[in-house]
């Protein structure tokens, strides 16, 4: 199947005061028509910076080595930002955690969202803000003709989201991206927000890149994953085969993290402790593998695969699938 | 002599909100804590269950209600009295980093609430901490740093460190875990857990997070609006959550397995405000069981089943699916 959004060989670093830090680190990952991708890391895998670079929105000093981000046969990277800003906001759009600090403190939530609409479309003032009262009603604001009128403060934090929501599909986008949508919501609420995008991702007929940490909102609410650490990615599957046999031991370590049950955990080793790496050529898991072998310390292990829709790089992703357990 | 190491009864709290208003935080929240036991205290933003937590701390003063510990009420001790009792009840905080004071080296932080109780010398200080550290898995090393140089997970196992140095009885676990990334989450947990056993501690943990709950805690307690509508042992709970707010609230809880997926129960819209709280049960406008009588008076809390307090007019021993 063809990628809406193809991401290759992405190199991005930061230039700090002691040197140069590379964050992405030859990064490809693609996002196929119409489907959800979860891409889920701890802080620092590098994710956030892989939605801002391929829409432009890295500035100094971060830098952008090498790679291309293909939409539609158009390199993003490479784009002008006056074609970016055609792009941004309406073939491509990103909601943002903390959404009520994204949100103009100033402006009702009505002329908000209209303005997203009039920014790529001709149309009057009163029809953008007709059209933003139809966007309230389908992301679940009860009242939507009051609330058109409401500023963000008048508005919990799972309104503010939802608000978020409206905007970002505001031009019925192709590619929601949804940076960490349910960090600091309630779970009750969480769930009422990913089933509002989940819907309207459907009907708009749109693509969702789901960025989380939370492995459980990715399992029920995506049909692939792509796991990322430290600038890589080190793992893509769809999602039974990657909760039922992860082919990365970082991936299965997430996993056991993750769950509920008491004792899981405590059989394999979850130990965050490091040893340096040997050597920068080498996988970049290798300081905190428990299965590595001696190759992983030279070697960058390149993705193998497992099956058709799964992809691990890690020299021993067969084993580990199979359930080699984790000292 | 109670069975209960720890217990609260008919604790409320209201803040004053100006107007002749008030946030209604606690509204009547009666629990206990057997020595070595550990109890969740769950519930969404708003819930009040910090609060209650700040009340055992005797950080707020109630405004109604008793905390009785190990056989003293401990509000109405004159504050030095309960200042020799504070070795015996510790906390944790949410943030590890905001909670430790950034211009001190670890090893003093941890030691300061000795120099605060008790009258332990020098030697005896440096002997605790060695011991205190070597129990959170700590290098001694760390002593000389300060806060910025350690990691999340290095934090909070200093401010773990600092709660169990005056060797507590009970320790208020406030959020431990939701400042920290899944695995360091996971080790925390860990070592919460096995401290517990090891030292025989009573734990107070709050948290919205579930599964961290379901990892740790014995029994727990499920909280809405500043009271407690649900409290049984912690599996079981899970397994069969019998009031309509606990239900919504666990078959919320998504698992990292696709093929888990709990027929969800769901309640509309938001949590009310806690200045004005509904008449009657607080959750019967979200309630697709509510009835006549919940709009009259407040449900007690009744045992359902066996070691199950839920308190709804709808669920009976007889009846618990309506």
């Amino acid at each position: 199947m063809d990628a809406l959004l193809d991401i290759r060989d992405l190199k991005v670093s930061f230039q700090g005061e002691s040197g140069e830090v590379d964050v992405l680190n030859n990064t490809s990952l693609s996002l196929l028509n119409k489907e959800s991708l979860g891409i889920v890391g701890e802080s620092g895998s590098g994710k956030t910076i892989l939605i801002k670079s391929i829409l432009g929105l890295l500035e100094p000093p971060w830098k952008i080595h090498n790679g291309q981000a293909l939409f539609d046969g158009v390199d993003l990277i490479a784009s002008s930002e006056e074609s970016l800003t055609k792009i941004r906001g309406r073939d491509i759009a990103v909601t943002t955690p903390e959404p009520r600090k994204h949100l103009n403190p100033l402006m009702t939530i009505g002329n908000q969202i209209a303005n997203v609409i009039r920014a790529h479309n001709p149309i009057s003032k009163p029809e953008s803000l007709r059209n933003a009262k139809e966007l309230l009603t389908k992301v679940g604001i009860p009242d939507p003709a009051v609330r058109l009128n409401s500023y963000p403060h008048e508005l919990s934090g799972g309104m503010c989201q939802r608000v978020i929501i409206a905007m970002a599909l505001a031009n019925s986008t192709r590619v929601l991206i949804a940076d960490e949508p349910t960090a600091g919501l309630d779970v009750t609420i969480s769930r009422q927000i990913l089933d509002v995008m989940r819907d309207l991702v459907r009907d708009f007929d749109s693509s969702l890149i789901l960025v989380s940490r939370d492995l459980g909102v990715v399992a029920h609410y995506c049909e692939r994953v792509a796991v990322m650490y430290k600038g890589r990615v080190l793992e893509v599957a769809d999602i039974a085969s990657f909760f039922e046999g992860p082919g990365h031991p970082y991936s299965r370590h997430l996993i056991l993290a993750s769950q509920a049950s008491r004792d899981s955990a405590l059989s394999e080793n979850l130990s965050t402790e490091q040893r340096a790496a040997s050597s920068t050529n080498g996988c970049v898991y290798y300081p905190r593998c428990p299965v590595s072998i001696d190759r992983c310390q030279s070697e960058t292990p390149k993705e193998e695969k497992l099956s058709k829709t799964h992809l691990a790089a890690c020299f021993r992703s067969s084993e580990v699938a199979s359930g080699l357990t984790l000292k | 002599m109670s069975e209960y190491l720890l217990e609260v009864s008919d604790l409320v709290k209201h803040f004053p909100a100006g107007r002749s208003r008030s946030v209604k935080a606690i509204n009547g929240v009666s629990l206990g804590i057997k020595r070595g036991e550990a109890l969740a205290l769950v519930g969404e933003s708003g819930s009040g269950k910090t609060t209650v937590g700040r009340c055992i701390l005797r950080l707020l003063e109630p405004t109604e209600g008793n905390i009785v510990f190990q056989g003293e009420d401990i509000h109405s001790l004159k504050s030095n009295a309960f200042r020799k009792m504070r070795d015996k009840i510790q906390m944790v905080f949410q943030e590890p980093y905001d909670s430790l004071n950034p211009r001190m080296p670890i090893g003093r932080i941890v030691v300061e609430p000795l120099l605060l109780v008790g009258n332990a010398t020098e030697p005896e200080r440096k002997d605790r901490l060695e011991e205190i550290f070597s129990m959170v898995q700590l290098d001694l090393s760390v002593a000389e740093k300060f806060p910025h140089q350690l990691s999340a997970g290095e934090q909070q196992r200093v401010g773990i460190a600092r709660a169990l140095i005056t060797k507590p009885e009970l320790v208020v676990l406030d959020e431990p875990t939701s400042a920290l990334d899944v695995s360091v989450r996971a080790e925390i947990l860990n070592l919460l857990g096995e401290l517990q056993q090891s030292l025989n501690l009573s734990y107070l943990f709050i948290s919205h997070d579930l599964t961290a709950v379901r990892r740790v805690c014995d029994r727990i307690a499920v909280m809405y609006l500043g009271k407690i509508v649900e409290i049984g042992e912690t599996e079981s709970l899970f397994e069969n959550p019998l009031h309509p707010y606990s239900k919504a609230l666990l078959s919320s809880v998504l698992y990292p397995d696709p093929k888990h997926t709990p027929s969800r129960f769901v309640l509309t819209g938001e949590i009310p405000s806690p200045i004005n709280l509904p008449n009657g049960c607080h959750l019967r406008q979200r309630c697709p069981w509510a009835v006549d009588t919940c709009e009259i008076q407040y449900p007690e809390l009744n045992e359902v089943i066996t070691d199950r307090f839920v308190s709804c007019y709808r669920v009976s021993a007889e009846n618990n699916q309506p």
